[in-house]
């Protein structure tokens, strides 16, 4: 025996560190490490790491499934001079709260600020005017639950979402957890192990002190453990009842776990659809403005004026005044114009919105997306990076033909790169009322080539900018801006284990993901796993109490042997076979 | 025993089969290029809208007079070669591919790994038309067929270019009708009349030089590797070996990388040189923010021919100056090429589009259409009054300067595509600016990347 293999130690040793694993408090890191694993397509290998599947978060009464009075989900930061429908939104909770604003514009101006720091007054909030996720939270009360597939599959098993993935349906970089580190990745599976190394160590130092002692006082008929050898099954339940709720649970986390993947596959994919569609409209719309804009018989005059530097300066002042006044107005109809300017046949810039451009060079292509009227349907938008301003940039152009149809010059219009990435990150609300369709954690962004080693957001926030500096990347965003499309579990561009659907939209010439954190996704697989482990270790310990009552009673009706350490052990073996007879 | 093990395998089979059902997750094909009956082109956008409609116009001819259907796409170079490559390694590539830069990153590597149609049945018909080197220029070896032929078409060439303001120099006092050839003196011209520009603009945003920083421009690698001519730097020899270990060849590329780079850490570039694409050089010098530039081809004289002001009294074109040992500069040159891939379900349409475009009277439409850009590599088209027009003050002088020259070292090695395609000078040069490495260890690491690359080629 002693030589063998003492795989029932072993068991029992490995089955005690894993429940003190299981209780400990970094529990959560485990699974978040697991996901990252499975996320890297690597196996992480320690069967007690895997074994460990419980969340140790408590329930937040905001987020329970109770709570249907879920809002419309908030939306990204706003600020002084930002328009769009999330603006709109903002003016509608403020009027429905009774602040003072006579519009719903969805322009972000002087009023909707002072509305705004009153709120944030009133709350006992900073007051800064900017409208951040601590005041939609305190704007708009209620987040919505978990995606309705998961729920549905799993009835009641949805209890809590952990707050810790966001309030927001916008996530930003570096919003989400904190990433467990590599270091954390291997004390995990360690644990265990070293716990029943230890105990299995301190096990064999016992046996050796106590054969040393035998040998001193030699004694060879004395049984190793009368308990034991009496009724081993019973010192054994324990831990076998361990052992079955830590299997069972994983087995099941990891079932339950596979079969969300599918749903939420689908429904990133359907967001896909939709963003996909909001893409191409939202470009044929500034093409078609563009067009518009080249030939409108109200500003082409002006134009010509400016283009063929006729008349007096006088008369090419009032031109340029006229070309402003209508640029103005057509930014405010339509915002995915940023700027506009008029640019010579060499690419000479001679009238700009932004006046410091006059005089500067736009190239009239390649960085510059040319078109004419004919190939309106054909146009694939150029990211690129200006070295003039260091601005990310889509320029739409358009020749501004003369009576003859002679190009006399150029219109290039720099599109509102904020105003697609804040409709393409628009949380997907179905219906008036709905909760955001991809969950807390889902968001569908835009990706793009803007130079020949650099995939940049397509945005212009200054947040990203700074954070993702040297560009983006993840198996998602690489596989797209490679022309591919597809679906997996991987880390994000800030190294976070999402769901992805990604695609190359080779229409606008960018990439498209939808994605969600998998510890959304996962989380009623984490819930259920969990009960099973408690009533699996409740179970356990109610069990062991009766049967630890019952040897108790059984051995309260043995005679009590006399304390003489050398008859001791024999009398209680012959007690324990009277006992058994 | 065994049997007792059980307990500890069974969570490990559950987690491989939980693996096993994620990875069947999995990325699809390529969405957008299908079983298109067209014939699919992809071309590189020109700089100019007159470029672009000259090749599109040219397909448009020859798909009508032929009535077969052409789809030509055009893609910024940073993206034709990013997607004509992730497009061959799916399979998927196009029928024609053409780009500027492609010839000298991925052309020969192509044509190596056997994925470029032999095009040799389109070229001996004319091969007379064209000059050796281009024709040299295009005839690869073809690793996996174990020949030599042509894999490639040639359409044009291009060589590195100096252009100035003469309006700026004036600001600053410089009389531009004796620029020096002695190759510091030449630099020193355009370093010392900075602060005078400045100081009569009062335009800070000025600098003397537009030469790119960045490893995402192609132009730095180009414009790097005239510095390496100028300093007499042979990396390979005649056979196509590497020169590496030649310490007169270290000491060259040293030379080489601190005289290029002091200009930047000087205060002489613009400081988002580092990150300038291809086209940001044009930009900044168009913008008249820089007092010269050198580019890799002429486009920035040919964006400008119609403003007859700028382009034959304000901008000026000027040789490069002698090399630092007194020798006259000759210059690099590149052929460019169109190329019919291998895997192409059309080959004989493609090779017909071809058959078109070097027929020399449409092939001098395009080129003169793309306002002197790029160089014919027809003798008999330089006849033509485009490149004869004496009051053009830019063609003259790049007709002098394709009176000497040598080609890529592509041409010589195909191997060395991927030192282009790895932008090893282009890191060497950023390293040396952005980090602030010296010259010697730019070199070293260079030198160290350039031997493993060929190291895999053999």
């Amino acid at each position: 025996m002693g030589h063998s293999f003492p795989v029932h130690r072993i068991l029992k040793t490995v089955g005690l560190t894993l429940t003190l694993a299981s209780c400990w408090g970094g529990s959560s890191w485990v699974q978040d490490g697991l996901n990252r694993a499975i996320a890297a397509e690597i196996s992480p290998v320690p069967v007690a790491a895997s074994l460990v599947t419980q969340a140790n978060r408590p329930p937040s009464d905001r987020n329970r499934q109770g709570d249907q009075n879920a809002q419309i989900t908030p939306t990204p930061i706003l600020t002084l001079g930002q328009r769009g429908e999330a603006v709109e939104r903002l003016q509608q909770q403020l009027q429905i709260q009774g602040y003072d604003l006579d519009t719903v514009d969805g322009i972000f101006g002087p009023a909707t600020l002072t509305a705004v720091e009153a709120f944030q007054e009133d709350q006992n909030l900073d007051v800064d005017g900017i409208v951040g996720a601590k005041t939609w939270q305190q704007l708009v009360p209620g987040q919505p639950l978990s995606l309705p597939s998961t729920t549905a599959l799993f009835g009641q098993a949805v209890v809590w979402i952990p707050t810790s993935f966001g309030q927001q349906p916008l996530l930003l970089p570096g919003q989400d957890t904190n990433p467990p580190s590599a270091l954390w990745l291997l004390l995990m599976p360690a644990v265990p192990l070293l716990g029943g190394g230890y105990f299995y160590l301190k096990q064999r130092v016992r046996e050796l002190i106590k054969a040393r002692s035998q040998s001193v006082t030699p004694n060879p008929k004395v049984p190793e453990s009368n308990d034991a050898k009496s009724v081993p099954w019973i010192s054994y339940f324990p831990l076998a009842g361990l052992l079955v709720a830590s299997v069972v649970s994983f087995g099941v986390y990891v079932t339950v776990r596979t079969s969300l993947i599918g749903p939420s596959v689908e429904q990133l994919g359907r967001a896909a659809d939709l963003k996909q569609s909001e893409l191409t409209t939202w470009f044929d719309r500034q093409t078609n403005a563009v067009l518009d804009t080249a030939v409108d018989p109200a500003l082409l005059p002006d134009l010509k004026i400016l283009l063929q530097q006729a008349g007096s300066s006088d008369v090419q002042a009032t031109a340029y005044s006229a070309i402003s006044q209508y640029v103005a107005e057509l930014q405010t109809k339509a915002p995915g114009q940023q700027d506009i300017a008029l640019l010579t046949n060499g690419g000479i810039v001679v009238f700009s919105a932004d006046d410091r451009r006059v005089g500067q060079y736009q190239p009239l292509q390649n960085t510059t997306t040319y078109f004419t009227a004919d190939q309106v349907d054909r146009v694939e938008p150029n990211l690129y990076v200006s070295p003039l301003t260091n601005e990310l940039l889509i320029t739409l152009a358009t020749p501004v033909v003369d009576e003859t149809g002679q190009r006399i010059g150029v219109l290039a219009v720099d599109l509102n790169l904020t105003d697609l990435d804040e409709r393409i990150r628009q949380p997907i609300n179905l219906s008036e009322g709905d909760r955001n369709y991809l969950g807390d954690t889902g968001e569908t962004y835009l990706v793009g080539r803007s130079s020949l080693i650099k995939s940049e957001f397509v945005s212009k926030r200054q947040d990203i900018d700074v954070q993702f500096q040297t560009g983006v990347s993840s198996r998602g965003i690489d596989n797209a801006i490679n022309r591919q499309e597809g679906e997996g579990l991987y880390l994000n561009y800030a190294k976070t284990p999402v769901i992805g659907v990604y695609r190359w939209v080779g229409d606008q010439n960018l990439a498209l993901l939808a994605e969600i954190n998998q510890a959304e996704v996962f989380n009623p697989a984490r819930q259920l796993a969990k009960a099973i482990f408690f009533g699996g270790v409740a179970f356990t310990g109610l069990g062991s109490l009766l049967l630890w009552g019952i040897r108790r009673r059984a051995q309260n009706r043995l005679p009590i042997p006399q304390l003489n350490p050398e008859t001791n052990n024999r009398g209680l073996s012959e007690s324990l076979k009277q006992s058994d007879r | 025993m065994r049997r007792n093990l059980l307990p500890l395998a069974l969570p490990v089979l559950v987690s491989f089969s939980g693996l096993t059902a994620c990875n069947q997750l999995s990325a699809g094909g390529d969405p957008t290029t299908g079983a298109d009956s067209a014939l699919e082109i992809w071309w590189s956008e020109g700089y100019y809208p007159e470029e672009t409609e000259a090749i599109r116009q040219a397909v448009d001819d020859w798909s009508a007079e032929n009535n077969i259907e052409a789809n030509l796409v055009f893609y910024s170079e940073k993206d034709l070669i990013q997607q004509s490559q992730s497009a061959i390694e799916a399979g998927n590539p196009p029928d024609v591919l053409y780009g500027y830069s492609i010839a000298f990153d991925v052309i020969p590597l192509l044509a190596w790994q056997g994925k470029l149609a032999d095009v040799s049945d389109v070229i001996e018909p004319i091969q007379d038309l064209y000059t050796p080197e281009a024709l040299e220029s295009v005839n690869y070896q073809n690793n996996q067929a174990g020949n030599r032929s042509f894999y490639a078409v040639p359409l044009s060439q291009q060589t590195t270019h100096i252009h100035y303001w003469k309006p700026l120099l004036a600001d600053a006092g410089v009389d531009d009708s004796s620029i020096p050839m002695v190759w510091d003196n030449f630099w020193q011209v355009w370093t010392q009349a900075q602060a005078g520009v400045r100081q009569k603009t009062g335009n800070d945003s000025i600098y003397a030089v537009g030469l790119p920083m960045s490893v995402a421009a192609t132009d730095t690698t180009y414009l790097f590797e005239q510095f390496l001519e100028a300093y007499d730097v042979e990396l390979l020899d005649s056979n196509g070996q590497l020169r590496l270990d030649d310490p007169g060849v270290r000491e060259g590329i040293i030379r080489a990388l601190a005289d290029y780079t002091n200009f930047y850490r000087s205060g002489y570039v613009p400081e988002n040189a580092i990150d300038w694409g291809d086209p940001d050089n044009n930009v900044t010098f168009l913008s008249r923010l820089t007092l010269m530039t050198a580019n890799a081809t002429m486009s920035i004289p040919g964006s400008q021919r119609q403003d007859e002001v700028t382009y034959k009294e304000q901008m000026a074109t000027v040789l490069w100056p002698n090399k630092p040992s007194g020798e006259p500069m000759r210059y690099v040159t590149s052929t460019k090429q169109v190329v019919v891939l291998e895997d192409s379900d059309q080959p004989e349409q493609a090779k017909d589009l071809i058959r078109y475009l070097t027929q020399p009277d449409v092939l001098a439409s395009y080129i003169e259409g793309a306002q002197g850009r790029f160089f014919p590599v027809m003798p008999d088209l330089l006849e033509r009054p485009f490149w004869t027009d004496e009051s053009d003050p830019h063609v003259l002088v790049a007709s002098q300067q394709f009176e000497l020259t040598r080609p890529l070292y592509t041409v010589l090695n195909p191997a060395y595509s991927q030192v282009q395609a790895n932008n090893v000078w282009g890191k060497a040069v950023h390293d040396i600016v952005t980090q602030n490495l010296p010259p010697e260890e730019a070199a070293d690491t260079a030198i160290a990347d350039i031997k493993r690359i060929f190291a895999e080629w053999n």
